[in-house]
């Protein structure tokens, strides 16, 4: 009888992992990431994603520590456009939302590496609804970003422009908070070792 | 000549105008001391500006709401921040400013201190102030430190895709 009971306990708690659980690739190189994503786009994020994670319905707490981003599509670099027969919203400049353990900053541009999400209920592609969940598929643009830069060449040479211009914000960045680290190294008193520090497992927040 | 003087004139009069002061890092005790409001805020969206009206001066110019006053005055709830430091709406900040008209004014990128989501006020609450500003600082630098290694790697990335242009 004790061990039906803790056979029960046991594959409710399987069952509750595998529910709450989602599939992370490693990073497979930029080539095969290209491959594998069906749309890749560049979009401006129109809201930094709510920490408690209400999703845009609006009432659903997530447990996985994943975020749902709104972001507005500014320009579409490779999509599935002609695959009308197992998709029906292939994306298009305008709003949408992606789903991903990134936390975008509402204002900045990202290059996004994405797969449609299909919707529990229809199984089929749910409008203007992406799938990002791996961090790499973020790539941050900063806030100043033209799609002129981009415009009329093809995708390699676009990804190309992207990434310099993101390998210059992000050392842009880099100096900022090296100097910031500085100074707050400086004004840190080497005595006071009981300050509360946040856990290692606490939910990266990305600026 | 006359008119070579009145536009050299206008022109120092405009850059006058536009300008504002900016002191260098005087370290934090003596920031302490200077602030005279200094506050835990959560940013709200920029301001929006009457029309046809032109923002000279700092980057950010912001709505934020007072979660917590380390020093100044209490009664305050709503205000605007305006600031060199990049402001995103959401994110928590720890202001070193001056107030004005309902107005939080720390011009220079230093006064201000992001905080992560999941700090709690409770953590700082009762403490002495600079105890309370070497709690939030520790978590910056927690913070920083964890950042430093994320953005490495996603430059390490870059400069992978980067390289194989090249090749």
């Amino acid at each position: 009888m004790k061990s039906k009971t803790f056979l029960t306990i046991v594959l409710s708690l399987i069952s509750g992992v595998s529910v709450l659980a989602y599939m992370v690739i490693e990073f497979p190189g930029w080539d095969r990431l290209q491959d594998i994503s069906t749309d890749i786009f560049v979009a401006r994020c129109s809201e930094t994603p709510d920490p408690d994670n209400v999703t845009h319905y609006g009432h659903r707490v997530d447990f996985q520590g994943l975020y749902y981003a709104n972001v507005e599509i500014v320009s579409v670099l490779k999509s599935g456009t002609n695959w009308i027969a197992t998709r029906v919203c292939p994306p298009k400049p305008g709003l949408a939302w992606i789903q991903t353990a990134y936390c975008p900053q509402q204002g900045e541009y990202y290059l996004i590496f994405a797969n449609p999400e299909t919707d529990y209920y229809t199984q089929r592609q749910a409008t203007n609804y992406w799938d990002a969940t791996e961090s790499f598929r973020f790539v941050p643009l900063g806030a100043h970003f033209s799609t002129n830069s981009i415009a009329g060449h093809p995708l390699n040479v676009q990804m190309q422009t992207l990434f310099k211009a993101s390998a210059f914000h992000l050392e842009k960045q880099i100096q900022r908070e090296q100097a910031q680290k500085q100074r707050i190294e400086s004004g840190i008193q080497p005595q006071s070792t009981q300050m509360p520090q946040p856990k290692q497992n606490e939910r990266a927040s990305t600026n | 000549m006359k008119t070579k003087l009145t536009t050299l004139l206008s022109v120092l009069l405009v850059f006058c105008a536009a300008a504002y002061v900016v002191v260098p890092f005087p370290g934090w005790d003596r920031l302490a001391m200077e602030s005279e409001y200094i506050a835990l805020v959560r940013c709200g969206n920029p301001t929006v500006l009457p029309p046809n009206a032109y923002r000279a001066g700092p980057n950010s110019d912001s709505d934020i709401q007072i979660i917590f006053t380390l020093k100044g005055t209490n009664d305050l709830d709503v205000c605007r921040l305006i600031t060199d430091h990049d402001l995103y709406p959401g994110e928590r900040y720890l202001v070193f400013g001056n107030l004005g008209k309902n107005i939080l004014h720390a011009f220079e990128e230093y006064r201000i201190t992001q905080v992560d989501h999941l700090f709690t006020t409770n953590l700082i609450a009762g403490k002495p102030l600079n105890e309370q500003i070497q709690i939030i600082l520790e978590r910056r630098l927690f913070d920083l430190n964890r950042e430093a290694k994320l953005n490495e790697e996603e430059l390490q990335r870059l400069n992978e895709a980067l390289k194989n242009e090249h090749k």
